[in-house]
């Protein structure tokens, strides 16, 4: 599977549902390992007896699940040491039970999940809501936003996991029009035979495809709310321009925008064999 | 639709639309001329009193967006394919330029506006003091200088990119395909450039008329012929009937003989009057007022004079700004049209530098001259300019050797210019009813021509001419608007081809 191994970095401030929660859905992912991080903001990997109950108790909580769980308390800036120990200790991605926080919050006071979504090469799980919901008979469909980059080799696969539960899958490519009638008209040829060629690597799944023109992180967000997706997985892409990198990348700002829990892939992911 | 019914079928609702417009309004304004002038003048008192600081923010960015283009990596695109050289020669291509923003209404205020400043500035400046004299000359130069021309170059390369490197209709609507796509070929883009036709023939008019009353004042001043609206009549029939010979032969032969011609007896003239006038003191002004103009270019952007001299303000720069943006449908296309094979760097850094240099020059030979036969040698040319604009070049020659024969010349340089502008101005309005082609019909050319020489006799004899220059000033409001959006669409496009189309993009992706 590709997605093993998982890194969950906690805060000791979760509850037990929301780390629950989590489990349940990186369980969909077929992980089979959890390793379980605190990072503290104080030097020295030594914490307080409270805190040490409190990891004991959340990892008992993953482990519950049948996932094998071990544990690491680090210390440092837990935007820099998230990425580092998911690298060192070969974690398939990472994964954030996600809380809420207003543009304000976000702007004065930093969103881990967000630095972690920009600065890690591993993928990025944040789980918001649950990917599949045992009170619903109708599942919404699971939404990818693909720029037909390297992350399709990694996304394809995934969604086509019977796992991941029944229902749609929506390939979406968002992008911008071509400056003349003619080359928009060969970007669009293009696109659609791109989506064509991404919707039969998943012959398991009923699947349907998007050309939106916009800002990918407006259509994405807006299609995302739109379909009323259970999932949306996107790639973390490097075509950021200077601007658009002050402003924040694509993922981070689908992130902080839906609702719906969002799978970030990057194109730096090893694929399993 | 394809493209070939696009730009062939025969009726085309843009020139239709225009042409009731512009017929309808030359009838109101000849038969209630003072209805017309009551709410243009209305509506053009509330437009530059209310929206006024935003003409000069408008301008400001355009001036911004014009030096980003030319030193960003855009720069380096060619305004065509790849491997295409350019149309015309550098001094075909600078006086065509020169002729089509500027030409007539240099010859007309050169002289005028520094005096006119002079004799009446802003109320917190004394009349006819060194003060005055410097802000004349630095308001000249402000107000001809780079910003008309990076007005006129917003529309001017959003015209030429996507015209001759997307192959696109050399249309405004075209300019805002990355914008609303297919939807320039319904009715946002029918309105624009409709909007274009509108606030071209009804500058292009109004200009005429003017003109036509400055060759009058010079045949007046020559011949002694006596002024009068038989003989402005009179001037403009023989000019409509020479700019429609010259608009016949294309552009690569009228316009462009022509244009060089005149640039030649422009310069001739400026030298004469820089030898026999005085050499040193003008080129002091010229000295001073570059220094100024230099150091002050942003405050002098930005001025709106919202403690004292607001009235000033209004009443000229806003004015101006106002001017140059509706004036800038009609020189954008023309220059766009005759700027084919250049890059953006070459196209932007020449068309603003190079007739820009020669504006000042022109203003410190000429408004040199005026201000110093008023401060130093007891003219009243200041107070004559203030209540006759049209016969302050010819009061000014008349003051040096030779008046008779640089006053024929100016005549000559006045009428060639009038040609040029009215030729020009009628093959871009047949081209923009005719779907953008290169190749207008003759008939549109000529009708064109002479509605637009039709309009301008019938409203001088009306009164309702100064009218209709502010309906073309009106236009400008909403022009305005078009143009910002225009340098998004282009920046969107140039970005797209980076991102896309080029070697070291990101072919990849979509």
């Amino acid at each position: 599977m590709i997605f093993e191994n998982v890194l969950i970095p906690l805060q000791l401030n979760e509850s037990s549902a929301r780390v629950a929660a989590l489990t349940d859905a990186i369980e969909l992912f077929g992980t089979t390992h959890a390793h379980i991080v605190y990072v503290s903001a104080d030097t020295g990997a030594e914490i307080s007896a409270t805190r040490q109950d409190r990891l004991s108790e959340l990892s008992q909580a993953v482990a519950k699940s049948g996932v094998r769980v071990t544990t690491e308390v680090s210390s440092g800036s837990p935007a820099v040491a998230i990425p580092r120990i998911a690298r060192e200790r070969g974690a398939d991605y990472i994964a954030f039970s996600w809380k809420a926080k207003s543009w304000v919050q976000r702007t004065l006071v930093g969103s881990v999940t967000q630095d972690v979504v920009r600065l890690s090469d591993v993928p990025v799980f944040v789980h918001k809501r649950p990917i599949i919901h045992s009170t619903e008979s109708h599942q919404g469909p699971i939404l990818y936003a693909t720029d037909f980059h390297e992350t399709d080799t990694l996304a394809i696969p995934l969604l086509n996991d019977a796992a991941l539960g029944p229902g749609e899958v929506v390939l979406l490519h968002s992008g911008e029009r071509a400056p003349d009638p003619v080359a928009e008209g060969h970007r669009s040829q293009k696109v659609e035979a791109e989506l064509a060629r991404l919707a039969s690597g998943c012959p398991n799944r009923s699947v349907t495809t998007r050309s939106v023109l916009g800002s990918p992180r407006r259509v994405i967000t807006a299609q995302a709310r739109r379909l009323g997706a259970r999932l949306v997985v996107v790639g973390k892409s490097d075509n950021t321009s200077r601007i658009g990198s002050m402003l924040g990348s694509t993922a981070e700002a689908v992130v902080n925008q839906t609702s719906m829990s969002v799978l970030i892939l990057s194109p730096d992911t090893r694929v399993a064999t | 639709m394809s493209e070939s019914k696009r730009t062939t079928g025969r009726r085309d609702p843009v020139f239709i639309i225009s042409l009731i417009l512009v017929i309808t309004l030359v009838v109101v304004g000849f038969v209630w001329p003072e209805r017309l002038d009551h709410w243009t003048r209305s509506a053009h008192g509330a437009v530059i009193e209310h929206v006024g600081f935003s003409y000069l923010l408008a301008a400001f960015a355009f001036l911004v967006f014009c030096v980003y283009m030319a030193f960003s990596r855009y720069g380096t695109i060619r305004l065509g394919n790849d491997e295409e050289k350019p149309q015309y020669g550098y001094f075909a291509w600078f006086s065509m330029l020169f002729a089509a923003g500027m030409g007539i209404g240099l010859i007309f205020w050169g002289v005028a506006e520094p005096l006119t400043h002079l004799a009446a500035p802003p109320e917190y400046l004394e009349a006819g003091s060194g003060e005055a004299a410097a802000f004349a000359m630095r308001q000249s130069f402000f107000h001809w200088g780079i910003h008309p021309w990076a007005i006129y170059l917003v529309m001017s390369l959003s015209i030429a990119y996507f015209s001759f490197r997307r192959g696109m209709p050399p249309l405004i609507s075209s300019c805002f395909y990355p914008l609303i796509g297919d939807r320039i070929y319904g009715w946002p883009g029918k309105a624009i450039d409709i909007l274009a036709v509108f606030a071209t023939v009804f500058g292009v008019a109004t200009s005429l008329g003017l003109g036509a009353l400055q060759i009058g004042g010079g045949l007046n001043a020559v011949f002694g012929l006596a002024e009068g609206i038989g003989l402005t009549l009179t001037i403009i029939a023989v000019v409509t009937v020479l700019y429609l010979i010259s608009s016949m032969t294309g552009l690569d032969k009228g316009i462009q003989i022509l244009s060089k011609t005149n640039v030649l007896v422009a310069l001739a003239l400026m030298t004469f009057v820089l030898v026999v006038g005085p050499t040193s003191y003008i080129f002091s002004i010229f000295t001073d007022t570059l220094g100024q103009y230099g150091t002050q270019l942003i405050s002098l952007s930005l001025a709106s004079s919202p403690f004292e001299g607001a009235a000033w303000t209004q009443d000229w720069t806003i004015f101006y700004w106002a001017w140059w943006i509706s004036w800038s449908p009609f020189v954008g296309l023309f220059v766009a049209s005759i700027s084919r094979g250049r890059t953006i760097r070459e196209f932007i850094l020449g068309a603003l530098l190079v007739p820009a240099g020669l504006t000042f020059l022109w203003f410190s030979v000429f408004g040199g001259a005026g201000l110093h036969l008023q401060l130093h040698q007891g003219a009243s040319v200041a107070q004559s300019a203030l209540a006759d604009a049209s016969g302050a070049l010819f009061e000014v020659l008349a003051a040096y050797p030779l008046a008779s024969v640089t006053s024929l010349l100016s005549i000559v340089l006045l009428s060639v210019f009038f040609i040029t502008s009215a030729d020009s101005a009628t093959f871009v309005i047949a081209m923009m009813t005719s779907r953008g082609s290169f190749s207008p019909p003759a008939i549109k050319k000529i009708g064109w021509g002479l509605i637009q020489s039709s309009a301008a006799a019938v409203l001088l004899v009306s009164g309702g001419l100064e009218a209709l220059q502010r309906m073309a000033i009106l236009a400008a409001l909403p022009f305005m608007f078009v143009m910002l959006f225009m340098m998004r669409g282009l920046l969107k496009a140039l970005r797209y081809e980076f991102r896309y189309e080029r070697p070291s993009g990101l072919k990849n992706r979509i």
